[in-house]
């Protein structure tokens, strides 16, 4: 039976990784993308692998994107590595280069102009909107993984999906 | 070329994936690209050649760096190389051919080609098919494995005649 070979770029000291939704405590687990060849199509294909990572700042959430790093001693067997640097935030994303906050091309600023030249109101404001993880557990429902739901209980799971 | 389906299938030879001069530093472990795909968007069009045309050669020459790309985050194109000691390496890319993005990593953090030329010749010599020893990582572990060799002692002895031993101790002058 061959046994399964560990991509080399995984048993790398640092690794870019998306915060995927866990029913973890204390800990995130990262997805991270990595490339695979193979040898007679000459391609790479899109491999993921999922790493349990500690936050020592306790500022991320699901859909961050992370740079994790390997712990060097152990102190649990599950948790291998720990994040040492936020990327990218999901829905604040900070343009290195400029370091304005940004909403695919545009910059909040652009939008804002946008919306002010075409009259809207009543849109998002940016600027007053309060931090991520208001809306948890009562619309926002992305920290815990989802399921298909396939019964309708008396107490209705808000994680259960019906599509 | 054989099974050359899909778009620009050259990508997919093996000689199109070797020519790429850019061989990363050994410090190099993760290289990430942001660029958008909106054809419109005609800044981002030397990043989005990069990655459709070189970016395959990078990886081909650099299994072991991550290589990430994010599409449709911000307004400009750049790439981000993560160094091991956690520092990184901003490149802005707006408006720049993927040739001039490629030259501009080779000369940044790609190994020289004169460092390459060096690795290759030591290359050469450790992988060299000639040479026996397993435990040093070659196929064979002793010529005695060899149809048309003389067997390995351990199995059917050597005559005694061949034998150093023999012929030294004085053996090959006593009649039998």
């Amino acid at each position: 039976m061959a046994q399964k070979v560990v991509a080399g770029v995984l048993k790398n000291s640092i690794l870019v990784g998306k915060i995927v939704p866990s029913t973890l405590t204390g800990a995130h687990k990262v997805q991270v993308p990595y490339f695979v060849f193979d040898n007679r199509l000459k391609a790479f294909f899109n491999h993921h692998q999922e790493f349990i990572a500690s936050d020592p700042s306790n500022e991320s959430k699901t859909g961050d994107v992370v740079v994790i790093q390997k712990i060097e001693n152990m102190v649990q067997k599950e948790i291998t590595h720990f994040i040492s640097e936020t990327m990218y935030k999901c829905g604040d994303v900070k343009d290195p280069i400029s370091g304005e906050y940004v909403v695919g091309s545009r910059t909040r600023a652009q939008m804002k102009e946008i919306e002010e030249l075409y009259g809207a109101t009543g849109n998002f404001d940016y600027e007053t909107a309060p931090e991520r993880g208001r809306l948890a557990e009562t619309q926002d429902f992305t920290d815990r993984p989802v399921y298909r739901k396939w019964h309708e209980f008396e107490k209705d799971d808000p994680y259960g999906i019906r599509n | 070329m054989s099974f050359m389906k899909g778009i620009s299938p050259i990508r997919r030879t093996t000689n199109y994936l070797n020519a790429s001069p850019l061989v990363l530093k050994r410090r190099v472990k993760i290289l990430t690209v942001n660029f958008n795909e909106n054809e419109e968007e005609e800044h981002h069009k030397g990043a989005r050649d990069f990655v459709f045309w070189n970016l395959p050669q990078v990886q081909y020459k650099n299994p072991n760096v991550q290589i990430v790309t994010f599409r449709n985050l911000t307004p400009s194109p750049f790439i981000t190389c993560f160094l091991e000691d956690n520092s990184k390496i901003l490149f802005d890319v707006d408006s720049q051919s993927n040739k001039e993005i490629m030259d501009r990593l080779v000369k940044t953090v790609g190994k020289s080609k004169e460092l390459l030329e060096e690795e290759a010749l030591a290359s050469e010599a450790k992988s060299n098919p000639a040479n026996f020893c397993r435990r040093l990582g070659f196929d064979r572990h002793c010529i005695c494995e060899m149809p048309g060799q003389v067997p390995c002692p351990i199995m059917v002895p050597v005559p005694k005649h061949w034998r150093g031993k023999w012929w030294n101790q004085g053996h090959r002058y006593e009649e039998e």
